[in-house]
């Protein structure tokens, strides 16, 4: 399936040739933060995250919404969203590899992240976040493949997809929620350390996401 | 072609899962912390600080400049990447939960020493995701593990106490004289007092409370103004501190139940 993204007419190539000198800029930056450390943001003792952390949060209540838009389709049979839920599925592994992508920026050592899974620590919630976040990734990867190649070919998926599919909703609510409560669980940031922040986030997570959908669909009508 | 591949791949992906598993697993049977021979022993460690006698003595820093040399702590002039193990700040910032307008001017102006509480109930460590931070068991010190820190930085948004620095450059070019016996740290790693456990471990005191020790040494009273002893023992200097002194903590309310003690 990967063949179809290498065929395409100069319009799609000076875009892609604009992504790639986008993306060519931040690994570029990105060796300058490796080489002085991460210093080079401007983050200090007082302000320790900052952008990194919030696009990933912002990213992963997209991430969670791009599933939602399946919640119509799959659950109550409503056939008018088919068309989208291919969209929504690849949308959702884009945010989760920027979330990623993301986390990994963010850390002092980043090449020791496998400690996370060599030395598991259930009462961390950092840990069952990369866990979760690994496992989204997996199952969208899985789902948007198969439905699409599915789609592809003109046939219906195949059955065992279904199971894949209704796990990846209730793991979509998890990951916003584990973000959230990430947060809310901290006594040393009362701002933060609320019951609410975990429904917060996902009330605003599913307004934000189909939002970015709909915008997004309308470009791919338009283009 | 195509299914050799993907046969591949998923045979490699296994192997990968199971081996981070397999040593996952083995990894919880070599958890346990080795105890010191010799040395000085506690079932909790904890500091009681004389803030009276310590704002006796004017502009005083030996404890700071102590614990900063031995320990091969940077200094920056780009305040945003300062290092500190030990440091002092105002009576305001450091007990914020003494919302009082009328406490004595002296108090009001006084200068509070601050270090990592070594909390009884640590939200640094129930946070760190790769354990690379964890109260010792046997004497109450929650020590780091430099090699192990991803630097997420997550155990310094927890901490209530700002008692955790990270190394945002690399630190080895701001040490002003390397002290050859304690590690320096790299770039991208989260720091902090250990109760100077490496001393404790060869019979030694810390040293910022050999530094204050010191200070005292040639005056009136020669008791410090930082006293270290296991809360544990009920006859130690420590207890017999609370004993006769009103003292309070940092932050009390949050139910971190640090173990540095304040007379004021």
């Amino acid at each position: 399936m990967i063949e179809k993204a290498l065929y395409g007419d100069k319009r799609y190539w000076t875009w892609i040739g604009f992504l790639l000198i986008l993306i060519g800029i931040g690994v570029l930056n990105y060796l300058r933060q490796w080489d002085m450390g991460l210093g080079i943001t401007g983050l200090s003792r007082d302000v320790t995250w900052g952008f990194y952390i919030a696009q990933f949060t912002f990213l992963v209540g997209v991430a969670a919404s791009a599933v939602m838009v399946v919640l119509p389709y799959y659950l109550h049979n409503y056939k008018a969203f088919g068309k989208i839920t291919i969209l929504g599925e690849f949308v959702a592994v884009g945010s989760v590899v920027m979330c990623m992508t993301f986390i990994f920026v963010d850390m002092g050592q980043p090449f020791r992240i496998l400690n996370v899974f060599l030395h598991p620590t259930p009462h961390s919630l950092m840990f069952w976040d990369t866990v979760v976040l690994s496992g989204y990734l997996l199952l969208n990867i899985i789902i948007s493949w198969t439905t699409l190649g599915a789609e592809r070919k003109g046939i219906a998926p195949p059955r065992w997809i279904k199971p894949v599919i209704y796990l990846s909703i209730p793991w979509a609510i998890s990951i916003h929620t584990v973000t959230a409560f990430l947060y809310s669980g901290l006594a040393a940031r009362p701002f933060w350390m609320s019951a609410v922040l975990a429904p917060r986030f996902l009330a605003s997570a599913f307004a934000a996401g189909p939002a970015l959908l709909v915008i997004l669909c309308l470009i791919v009508r338009k283009v | 072609m195509k299914v050799r591949r993907r046969t591949f791949i998923k045979a490699a992906g296994l192997t990968a899962l199971s081996v981070a598993g397999g040593k996952a697993v083995a990894q919880r049977y070599d958890a346990e912390s080795w105890l010191s021979t010799g040395g000085l022993k506690a079932k909790r460690w904890a500091m009681v600080i004389d803030l009276r006698k310590c704002n006796e003595q004017h502009g005083c820093t030996d404890c700071i400049n102590a614990c900063h040399h031995t320990h091969n702590v940077p200094k920056f002039e780009d305040r945003k990447h300062e290092i500190k193990w030990v440091w002092k700040d105002s009576f305001e910032h450091a007990f914020i939960e003494q919302e009082n307008e009328h406490i004595p001017e002296e108090l009001k102006r006084s200068h509070v020493l601050m270090l990592c509480n070594h909390c009884d109930n640590p939200p640094c460590v129930s946070v760190c995701p790769t354990q690379s931070t964890w109260k010792r068991e046997e004497d109450g010190i929650v020590m780091m593990d430099w090699h192990r820190c991803i630097g997420c930085r997550y155990c310094v948004v927890a901490c209530p106490y700002g008692s955790r620095s990270f190394n945002w450059v690399d630190p080895r070019e701001h040490i002003s004289e390397i002290n050859p016996d304690f590690p320096t740290r790299t770039k991208g790693v989260v720091e902090k007092c250990t109760f100077c456990e490496e001393r404790l471990a060869k019979g030694k005191l810390p040293a910022c409370v050999e530094a204050c020790r010191k200070r005292f040494a040639g005056g009136e009273d020669t008791t410090p103004a930082l006293i270290f002893g296991d809360l544990e023992d009920p006859n130690s200097e420590v207890r017999q501190l609370l004993k006769a002194n009103f003292t309070i903590r940092r932050k009390p309310g949050l139910g971190t139940e640090p173990e540095v003690y304040y007379i004021v």
